[in-house]
């Protein structure tokens, strides 16, 4: 299983696109494609950043849906987040919101 | 027989010339809260009967390098309505004089007593965007130490010396004034604003801290993205088309703001989200559309939820904005926005939200979060 940990590379998480700036949620979502075309056992690390924006995690992970990648494939992450456990009820919005909207 | 009194031609005219010159004088003190045009017109007509031998023909383009002279109201303020058009009416008074007509400004310090966090940054922003876009650059304005020791320590502390130029000397420091920061960029990158983060993390709880962050990054974001569009004034290519920000304490309460000098949210949230959603948003909201004020506009913006757009996955930025006060369970915020202010105190008070529109605009928008010190999250 691989673990990633989102402070790491963002300890600031930033905006939604590139384009607005540095430590955004497309580059994280780049990332992450990245990975799980490596290893499909993911566990996403939420922990030790300064806190993140919704567009950033929205970008992120709804946007995984919106580029493609299978969703069985993205509802399998699993989350760490001690600090605000409430994010990972939001990720899970953002996904099945995206899922409904491709449907 | 009455005998006729003779006055000499000289007498008559010298108290003409002195009548006169006294009615010039009275106009001048009278239109002390004028625009500096009436005021610089009133002093040249005086200037003409002090003077009447120095005339000077001059181009018709010819700028005069003479500064002008502002006096700085003696309050610099947003929190109340006198102050708020009154700073507004000087900031649009001072923009007028250095952009358009071309003209070296003088800030007059020497009556300012107090100074709050928005206004200060809007203030800053203003001669931020003033030293990009004169000719003249930072020599486009100048200004003298504060007499007050309190409000030269917060020029110092904000970085106002230091965008103009000037050389600082040693005043006293004040507790609540060195934790005061300053910070501004063109990019969405909360990076830039690592030390004022630091700062607010020391402050409060880390729950509390992260839900801030959340709001703020939102707001830098939306700054960067909708704010310039279609702006004809600032741009990227001379750094005039950036974002603000600001922390500091006041009263045991912490004061976070992030202003932006772009078109405002009531001209940029039909070009996000379209005019018909904005109509369908306003009908949901039991708004009259034709009737909309720019306080309408925020508060419909702070209100967008995807469940409400029914659609689009974006344009949540002003509601997470919000939310740092729910999350937190304390505080307020407010979104000032051109002609228009929006208050959110919360859902736990008996007023939530209070929608005020001024006559003046704060040309951009300021958003503000006040959240009493060390407080964790319910």
């Amino acid at each position: 299983m691989k673990i990633i940990k989102v402070a790491s590379r963002y300890p600031c998480p930033g905006p939604r696109y590139k384009k607005l700036g540095p430590s955004s949620g497309e580059e994280f979502r780049e990332w992450l494609i990245k990975e799980l075309s490596e290893e499909c056992d993911m566990t996403v690390d939420l922990d030790d950043t300064e806190g993140f924006g919704s567009s950033f995690l929205e970008e992120a992970f709804g946007g995984l849906i919106r580029v493609g990648i299978p969703p069985d494939l993205v509802k399998s992450i699993k989350f760490i987040s001690h600090e605000e456990p409430e994010l990972i009820d939001e990720i899970q919005e953002y996904i099945d919101d995206e899922i409904a909207n491709n449907e | 027989m009455k005998k006729k009194t003779v006055v000499k031609a000289s007498i008559v005219n010298k108290k003409c010339l002195r009548a006169k010159r006294s009615k010039l004088k009275a106009k001048l003190r009278n239109c002390e809260h004028c625009s500096w045009e009436v005021l610089e017109k009133a002093k040249q007509s005086l200037d003409k009967v002090k003077f009447p031998h120095h005339r000077v023909t001059r181009s018709n383009n010819y700028s005069s390098n003479t500064r002008v002279t502002f006096r700085v109201p003696g309050s610099i303020d947003y929190y109340h309505k006198d102050n708020y058009e009154l700073t507004n009416s000087f900031l649009e008074d001072v923009r007028d004089c250095a952009l358009r007509a071309n003209r070296r400004i003088y800030l007059n310090f020497s009556d300012t007593q107090y100074i709050s966090a928005a206004a200060m940054l809007s203030f800053l922003a203003e001669i931020d965007v003033i030293t990009k876009k004169s000719r003249l650059g930072v020599r486009a304005v100048s200004f003298n130490h504060p007499k007050d020791p309190k409000m030269e320590s917060i020029l110092k502390q904000v970085g106002f010396y230091d965008l103009l130029k000037k050389e600082t000397r040693k005043t006293k420091e004040y507790d609540d004034v060195t934790f005061w920061k300053y910070t501004s960029g063109a990019c969405s990158e909360p990076i830039l604003a690592k030390d004022m983060i630091a700062d607010i993390k020391n402050e409060l709880e880390r729950s509390a801290s992260k839900k801030l962050y959340r709001g703020f990054v939102e707001a830098m974001s939306n700054s960067v993205e909708h704010a310039y569009i279609d702006d004809n004034i600032h741009c990227e290519a001379d750094n005039t088309a950036k974002w603000w920000t600001f922390a500091g304490i006041r009263d045991s309460e912490l004061v976070v703001v992030i202003c932006d000098k772009g078109v405002g949210i009531p001209l940029t949230l039909p070009k996000t989200q379209g005019a018909s959603q904005i109509e369908e948003l306003f009908d949901l909201l039991g708004f009259e559309f034709f009737k909309a004020k720019d306080s309408t506009y925020i508060q419909a913006a702070s209100s967008l939820s995807r469940t409400r757009t029914g659609k689009s996955y974006r344009g949540k930025g002003l509601t997470d904005m919000k939310q740092v006060i729910d999350s937190i369970g304390t505080g307020f915020m407010s979104i000032s926005s051109n002609y228009g202010k929006y208050m959110y105190k919360g859902t736990e008070g008996m007023i939530k939200e209070v929608t005020i529109d001024h006559k003046r605009s704060v040309s951009g928008t300021i958003v503000e979060w006040v959240i009493p010190l060390k407080v964790d999250i319910q």
